[in-house]
C-alpha cells in the first residue's frame, strides 16, 4: 500500500471515529470497558511511539536521552507541547556541546 | 480548559468572533507542533504530498506524527495505520460524549462538525454546550475554520523550513520529543504509568523486528499491564 492509501485510509478512519456516535451509533454510552481500555492504550501507543522515534535514528546518544528526560521533567510540570520542544532541544544541543 | 471557558457562557455574542477569539490561544499552542510534523515530513522517506495531506485529512496530530515516524522506520502499512487508529481512538469516546450536543443540530453539521473534532475542540464545545444551537453551530465552525487553517499552514510552513534547516541541528529528535510530551500527562495514574512501563520496555526489547511489529507488540503488552493494574486497583 503506497504513502497516499495509508493517509488516506487513516483519514477515513479518523473521520469515521468522529461521527461514529455523533451521526451513526446516536445516543448510546460509551461502554465502561472501552473507556478503560482506552485510559491504558493512549498512554502505552504514546510511550512505544517515543521508543520506537528514539531508536530508530540508530544509536541513541547520552544527549537524546538527556533531551527526552528533559522533555518529560517539563511536560509533567508545565504540560506545554512548545516548551517540551525547546527545553528538549536546548538540553541536546548543549549536551553535544560540551559532551 | 472546559472550567474556564464555562465562565462565558452566554450566547450573545457575535458567535464568529467568540470563535475565533476562543480558540486563538489554542492556534498559539499548536503551530508549533505543526511545523515540526512539516520538518519531520520533508526528512522522512514519505512522499511530500501524502505527508501533507494528513494534515488537512487526519487533522490530528499525534496521529499524523505517529503515521511519518513509523513509516521512515520501515513499518508496515498494516501496522501503520493500526498504531494511528489507537492513538485516534479516544475520538469516538469524544463523539459519544458529544451526542447530547449534536442532537440538536441538522443532519449535514452532525456529519460536517466532527470532521475536526480534537481535544482542543472537544473542550471548545463544551464549555459552549448550553447554547442555542444555531449560534453553537456558527461559533464551533468559525473556531474549527480558523484552527484547521493554522494548522495545515504551520505543516506547510515546516515543510518549505525542512530542507533549509541544517542537518546537525538533529530535527529528527523532536519527534521522539513530542511522543513523549504527550506520553507524560497521559500517564497520571498508577494503571497508565504501567501502561506506558511496560509498552517503552516491550518495544525497545524488540525494536528490531520488522514492519513495525515491536511497537504494536508494546502497545498491546502495555495496554495489558494497564488493564491488569486497572482491575487489581478496583480490587
Amino acid at each position: 500500500m503506497g504513502d497516499l492509501a495509508v493517509i488516506l485510509t487513516i483519514g477515513v478512519i479518523s473521520y469515521g471515529l468522529r461521527v461514529s456516535f455523533i451521526a451513526v451509533i446516536g445516543d448510546r454510552s460509551f461502554p465502561a470497558g472501552a473507556s478503560r481500555l482506552l485510559d491504558a492504550l493512549k498512554p502505552a501507543a504514546l510511550a512505544a511511539l517515543t521508543v520506537t522515534a528514539l531508536v530508530r535514528h540508530g544509536d541513541v546518544m547520552p544527549s537524546h536521552l538527556l533531551a527526552t528526560g528533559v522533555a518529560g521533567v517539563v511536560a509533567y510540570r508545565r504540560g506545554s507541547l512548545s516548551m517540551v520542544l525547546i527545553c528538549g532541544m536546548l538540553a541536546h544541543w548543549t549536551a553535544n556541546a560540551l559532551l | 480548559m472546559i472550567a474556564l471557558l464555562r465562565t462565558r457562557r452566554g450566547s450573545t455574542a457575535d458567535p464568529v468572533r467568540a470563535g475565533v477569539r476562543e480558540v486563538a490561544p489554542i492556534i498559539v499552542g499548536v503551530v508549533p507542533f505543526g511545523v515540526t510534523i512539516g520538518v519531520a515530513i520533508v526528512e522522512s522517506p514519505i512522499g511530500n504530498f501524502a505527508g501533507w495531506l494528513g494534515g488537512p485529512l487526519i487533522a490530528a496530530g499525534s496521529a499524523h506524527l505517529a503515521a511519518i515516524t513509523l513509516d521512515g522506520a520501515g513499518a508496515s502499512a498494516l501496522a501503520v495505520v493500526l498504531t494511528a487508529t489507537i492513538v485516534n481512538a479516544r475520538l469516538a469516546a469524544y463523539s459519544a460524549a458529544l451526542v447530547p450536543v449534536f442532537g440538536a443540530q441538522p443532519l449535514w453539521f452532525r456529519w460536517l462538525g466532527p470532521s475536526m473534532l480534537v481535544d482542543q475542540t472537544f473542550a471548545l464545545i463544551m464549555a459552549r454546550q448550553d447554547a442555542e444551537p444555531g449560534w453553537l453551530r456558527t461559533y464551533y465552525l468559525s473556531a474549527v475554520a480558523a484552527l484547521w487553517t493554522a494548522w495545515v499552514g504551520a505543516i506547510s510552513l515546516g515543510m518549505a523550513a525542512g530542507p533549509v534547516i541544517p542537518g546537525s541541528w538533529d530535527l529528527w529528535l523532536a519527534m521522539p520529543l513530542m511522543f513523549c510530551g504527550m506520553a507524560v500527562p497521559a500517564a497520571q495514574d498508577r494503571p497508565s504509568i504501567a501502561a506506558a512501563a511496560a509498552a517503552a520496555i516491550v518495544s525497545l526489547q524488540l525494536s528490531d523486528l520488522p514492519a513495525g511489529l515491536g511497537l504494536v507488540a508494546g502497545i498491546g503488552a502495555g495496554a495489558v499491564a494497564g488493564a491488569i493494574w486497572s482491575r487489581a486497583d478496583r480490587g
